[in-house]
């Protein structure tokens, strides 16, 4: 599903950022990826979302080399891959349902499908009752279920979450993990980054630990 | 398959503007700013027009009332003038707009007119036997006046033609002076209004400008979720586009108020203020819904160069 061969990624001439990983993440896991602030686990989801290109090396996200991606088709790619930003990127004029509907707009949805399937989601995420409020209205966790909610409306093959609990209260946060995992029941291959060691211990996945722009250890999980 | 890709086209172009009526409410402040901004630029762009038109109609009536007249001897005869006129009409190089015959007898009538409170003078035209006939000659180039003169001064006509006003080197002077003024008036009211708009174009583009770079993090956020180039520009300019609308209606509104409120007091200091007044007025049809039209065209035309910018894959190597 996911192939990284020796992707390094420089910024500028010191900025190493990583250095020639190599990853394949099979389809349907759910694989944490561990590390400390500035080892370089965003930048590994942002070459993986596409905002920005390897040094060098070699991905292939679902089957698309990106190395033959060009730039009009980037908009096609994102739609098959459903993404939770850190700092949670919701459309500040558009309400919870608004939001969440933009991703299913996008593709040409009916609002009749729209409709449907929307309030699924949105229950799927418990934020029942907030449909019509906008971000500005929503607490930081609140604001955190309206991105997963967006990245998992289109039922995407692959869902990259970076720090999706980062902002989070401990509660909040299995609230978020538990999401995610029924996400991955249903077929989609997870990929999240994260800090929080007691997340890592009690979820039992295959987890990649970076330091230093390298993979310094791949372990796999009792549940992977 | 392909009546359901139609339909969803038809569904994505509505989407895009209820999108846009959306934005345009929910970003009150903004759109304000900058509906007032491209309503007092069209509102601008209004009055240049119309205070070009007032110099042209201006300039147009002093220029009316540039001529030369030819006085003919005593014992000429109507048909001899009338063929003078003729000559002078037919002569496409000299470009007469007017030729106006002036008989003895119309000649004093007009004099007695002009002088019926002089009595000396009245006396003196009594006793006078006659007031040469005339006529007088307006072109439609007042530097033609020149020509005209050269024609009624040859030989063949001597013996018609007694004087002409344009003897008169003062007046000569005064005549063509008058002419280049007018033409430099002409010339430099049309560089103005050239100037004056395109400065006002460009007001209401960096207005727009402002107002998306404002909203650049919504920009980023669409492409990240892998909205269309089209799906996130239509709505901004469906924005924009309400934005022109409004301040159109707002502008040519307002203007038309104060341009009929105003216009008879304007009048007093320009005269000419009133035949443009008449033209604005002749043209109400045509000028409203064409600012609208010109005010919905800038605004979204603005607003699809300043996010042309904005829309670029942003891929960092």
């Amino acid at each position: 599903m996911i192939l990284l061969d020796r992707v390094t990624k420089k910024y500028g001439k010191k900025g190493l950022a990583l250095d020639r990983v190599s990853l394949h993440i099979a389809p349907k896991e759910f694989v944490l990826i561990v590390g400390s602030s500035g080892a370089g686990k965003s930048t590994l989801l942002k070459l993986l979302t596409r905002e920005e290109k390897p040094t060098s090396g070699k991905i292939v996200v679902g089957g698309v080399d990106y190395d033959r991606l060009k730039d009009r088709e980037v908009p096609l790619l994102r739609r098959k891959i459903g993404t939770i930003f850190q700092d949670f990127k919701l459309l500040p004029n558009r309400t919870v349902f608004e939001n969440i509907a933009f991703a299913l707009e996008i593709v040409g949805m009916t609002n009749k499908e729209i409709q449907f399937t929307v309030p699924k989601v949105i229950d799927l995420v418990g934020l029942n009752g907030k449909e019509h409020n906008f971000p500005k209205e929503l607490s930081g966790g609140e604001q955190q279920r309206v991105a997963i909610a967006r990245a998992v409306v289109r039922q995407p093959k692959i869902l990259i979450a970076d720090e999706p609990t980062g902002n989070l209260d401990p509660k909040h946060a299995w609230d978020v993990v538990s999401v995610l995992e029924k996400i991955n029941q249903h077929g989609t291959t997870v990929l999240m980054t994260t800090h929080n060691q007691e997340i890592v211990n009690k979820l039992q996945r295959r987890v990649i630990t970076i330091d230093g722009g390298k993979v310094s250890q791949d372990v796999a999980g009792r549940k992977s | 398959m392909q009546g359901s890709s139609f339909r969803r086209k038809l569904v994505n172009i509505r989407r895009v503007f209820i999108s846009g009526a959306h934005s345009f409410i929910r970003n009150a402040w903004l759109s304000t700013a900058a509906t007032v901004v491209m309503s007092i630029t069209l509102f601008s762009i209004l009055l240049t027009i119309f205070a070009s038109m007032t110099s042209t109609n201006t300039i147009k009536s002093f220029e009316d009332k540039i001529d030369v007249s030819i006085f003919f001897k005593a014992d000429v005869s109507k048909s001899q003038i009338d063929k003078l006129s003729t000559a002078l009409r037919n002569n496409p190089e000299l470009g007469v707009k007017e030729v106006t015959y002036i008989s003895e007898e119309d000649a004093k009538a007009s004099f007695e007119a002009q002088n019926k409170d002089d009595i000396k003078t009245l006396q003196a035209i009594a006793q006078t036997d006659y007031l040469p006939a005339s006529i007088r000659v307006k072109t439609l180039e007042t530097s033609k006046l020149q020509e005209v003169v050269k024609v009624t001064r040859q030989e063949k006509y001597k013996a018609i033609v007694d004087k002409d006003s344009y003897k008169d080197d003062a007046k000569r002077t005064a005549v063509n002076r008058l002419g280049s003024i007018a033409k430099f008036l002409r010339n430099a009211g049309l560089i103005a209004s050239v100037i004056f708009g395109a400065i006002s174009i460009l007001v209401i583009l960096n207005t727009i400008r402002m107002t998306i770079f404002n909203r650049k993090d919504e920009i980023e956020i669409m492409q990240l979720i892998g909205a269309s180039k089209w799906y996130i520009r239509g709505p901004f300019l469906v924005e924009a586009g309400i934005y022109g609308l409004i301040a159109g209606v707002f502008a040519v509104s307002v203007f038309y108020l104060l341009v009929l409120a105003q216009a008879p007091k304007l009048s007093e200091f320009v005269e000419e203020v009133q035949p443009t007044v008449h033209d604005f007025k002749s043209m109400i049809f045509i000028l409203v819904p064409a600012t609208i039209v010109v005010g919905i065209i800038i605004g979204s035309f603005s607003s699809y160069l300043a996010i042309r910018k904005h829309l670029k894959i942003k891929v960092t190597k």
